[in-house]
């Protein structure tokens, strides 16, 4: 995925048919390009989780397309499309992101032990990353006894520990207090600087909008506003954090 | 392997209901264990009963005895026999007799008997009618002129000990009947109703005086130094015994019956296995079913990172297995444990004794501890396991990844 047009979507639709029909997704055209750190807004419901899991291949698409790197995610078969997200995609999600039966080194070497990595590898690449996020000293640790920030942190090291192209982040502040979720941000916007990854979050988080370096807002299935930089409008910037749906 | 880590880990997760179903899965391995020590001591005892009794752990006659029962079909060169056999290894001891069909009569009642002709001596080391006087005494040597009946002919021609009875027989060359008269001496009862029913014990020299016969048997009754001798097929004893006019036969084959009687019960423990496997194997598939569910979340997100459908089946058909083979360890260590309990002090055979094949078995069964049980059973369990597992395992091959991460906990 040598490719500056990392994620592009073409008339992208998710309809849920589970009883009632609810259009999560209505027609999304979106280009991302490599190395943005991009936050997705929106009130809740509007469709960000559908999204993420839509441009992940975590989902399918009842209608349009996804092309990361300039394949097209809907033509692969189950097991390809398995290796494609172990190898491009790194996930962080809200909370429960870790196996709780693994210690913070296992939960990381994960995706290389998918990887068919050697133990001597990973290791180094374990250790490398826990210094990464400041979590050296919690190499054997259960995720228990971490605290929710040092669990998050934890979560950057395990997404970022294949290379991936894209790390997917939904919601990865929302159970983090603002210190902790604002030394989150700086760090993961630091990986994004040294290392080229591309990070996309959805948030309803201020602090995340305000780091965030272009901001998408969803309502109802669709793109409502497409900012960058200083241009962007960000809801409930006095400094409160904005009420939960 | 990362995968047999999780699902090992995992095991030790949900403490309390890893307990019960490996006290469910090892309560079941464990009787089942139990079940087949206590099956095969009391198939130990029955051939144990039916060898020592009479039958001996295998017989030699003249070819076409066994067909014929004629006076005249008698075994070839009998001394050559008792001397080969003496320096046998394998053979404890053995005894020859002369039957003849018979007629007894008291002033009461008239029977047919099957009369045998024993030398008490060799006798003793290999049957245990000698133990089993209710009155009287045994046969004292081989032309003792007394006669041992069984307890129920006894009542027939309501004979007591001392009382006089006329036995009639044909001599062999001739075909003449000759007749000789009695006192008995002895009563016996056996567990075993025909032979209560219709035999006459008297020494071997009188009824070969009775049928006119030189130094001759129709039978030799053979015990080897272990039961597993008449069990083998292989063993040179059978070619060798049946030359010369002479034909050798295990106890299997002279009581087929009794064997396929207990074929049959095997076959019926083996299907009561296989059930007790099911539902135990059911067990397992609940206990996995609970957790996956419970873990769904978890799951999108090992398949988020990358894991494939299959890798996600096999750590379920792990995770069974491992639930499988902690539950056989403790079954194992229990079964064997309760076996060993009952080797010491034994199973009591409450009152009559049971019946089985005509043979009333009265000694305590002890149950056998062998470790073909073991084996047998822990694969049985372990492919029923690993086959129930497939049903789980190809639900969570089939979670999609967004279904199961909006699952929150
Ligand atoms: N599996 C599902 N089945 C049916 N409807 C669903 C499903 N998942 C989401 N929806 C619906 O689709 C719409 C979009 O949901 P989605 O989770 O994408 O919103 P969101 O923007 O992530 O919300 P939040 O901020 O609360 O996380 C909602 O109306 C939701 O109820
Ligand atoms: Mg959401």
């Amino acid at each position: 995925m040598e490719d500056s047009e990392l994620i592009l979507t073409e008339d992208l639709e998710k309809t849920y048919q589970d009883g009632v029909e609810v259009r999560a997704v209505r027609g999304i055209d979106l280009l991302i390009e490599r190395g943005e750190f991009t936050a997705i807004v929106g009130p809740s419901g509007s469709g960000k989780t559908t999204f993420l899991n839509l441009i992940s291949g975590l989902d399918t698409p009842t209608a349009g397309r996804v092309l990361l790197g300039g394949r097209e995610i809907g033509n692969m078969s189950g097991t390809e499309l398995s290796d494609f997200r172990r190898d491009h995609i790194g996930f962080i999600f809200q909370a429960y992101n870790l196996i709780p039966v693994l210690t913070a080194t296992e939960n990381i070497e994960y995706v290389m032990i998918l990887q068919g990595i050697d133990r001597k590898k990973r290791r180094e690449r374990v250790m490398e990353l826990l210094d990464l996020v400041g979590l050296a000293d919690k190499a054997d640790t259960r995720p228990t006894m971490l605290s929710g920030g040092q669990k998050q942190r934890v979560a950057v090291a395990r997404a970022m520990a294949a290379r991936p192209s894209i790390i997917l982040a939904d919601e990865p502040t929302a159970n983090l207090d603002s210190v902790t979720s604002g030394e989150l941000l700086d760090m993961m916007h630091q990986l994004n600087r040294e290392t080229g990854m591309t990070f996309i979050f959805s948030t309803h988080d201020t602090l995340v909008m305000q780091r965030a370096e272009r901001l998408l807002t969803l309502r109802d299935g669709k793109i409502t506003a497409d900012e960058t930089g200083s241009e962007k409008s960000i809801p409930g910037i006095d400094g409160k954090k904005k009420d939960e749906e | 392997m990362v995968f047999l880590k999780l699902a090992w880990r995992n095991l030790f997760r949900n403490r309390g209901r890893t307990l019960v179903s490996t006290a469910a899965i090892s309560i079941g391995f464990a009787a089942m264990i139990f079940y087949h020590g206590i099956f095969y001591g009391m198939k130990n005892n029955m051939y144990r009963t039916a060898t020592e009794s009479f039958l001996g752990d295998a017989q030699i006659h003249g070819i076409g005895y066994r067909s014929s029962r004629k006076v005249e079909d008698l075994i070839t060169d009998l001394p050559a026999l008792t001397d080969s056999l003496e320096a046998e290894e394998i053979v404890r001891a053995y005894s020859p007799r002369v039957y003849s069909y018979a007629m007894i009569s008291s002033p009461a009642n008239v029977s047919s008997v099957q009369l045998i002709g024993v030398d008490p001596e060799k006798e003793k080391k290999l049957s245990n009618m000698d133990e089993n006087i209710a009155g009287g005494k045994y046969i004292s040597g081989p032309d003792d002129n007394g006669l041992v009946i069984g307890i129920k002919l006894a009542e027939i021609l309501r004979l007591e000990i001392g009382d006089a009875a006329v036995v009639t027989v044909s001599e062999a060359a001739s075909g003449d009947l000759s007749q000789a008269l009695f006192r008995v001496s002895g009563i016996f009862d056996t567990g075993d109703r025909n032979m209560n029913r219709s035999v006459a014990l008297a020494g071997i020299e009188t009824a070969r005086g009775m049928l006119a016969l030189e130094e001759s048997a129709h039978e030799v009754a053979v015990d080897f130094t272990s039961l597993e001798y008449g069990l083998s097929d292989s063993l040179f004893f059978w070619d060798k015994y049946s030359r010369d006019g002479n034909k050798a036969l295990s106890w299997r084959e002279l009581a087929p019956q009794l064997v396929s009687a207990f074929q049959m019960s095997e076959n019926i423990i083996s299907f009561v296995g296989l059930i007790m496997f099911v539902l135990v194997a059911f067990v397992i598939l609940n206990t996995i079913f609970m957790s996956l569910y419970e873990r769904t979340f978890e799951f999108g997100v090992l398949l988020a990172q990358g894991t494939r459908p299959l890798q996600m089946g096999r750590i379920i058909v792990l995770e069974s297995l491992s639930l499988a083979v902690v539950g056989l360890i403790a079954g194992s260590l229990l079964g064997l444990l309760v076996t060993l309990l009952f080797q010491n002090i034994g199973l009591g055979m409450s009152g009559e004794g049971v019946e089985f094949m005509n043979v009333t078995v009265t000694t305590d069964i002890y149950p056998v501890l062998e470790p073909e049980p073991f084996v047998k059973y822990s694969i049985g369990f372990m492919v029923c396991t690993f086959l129930i597992s497939l049903y789980p395992a190809f639900h969570a091959a089939r979670l999609k990844p967004a279904r199961a991460l909006s699952r929150e906990l």
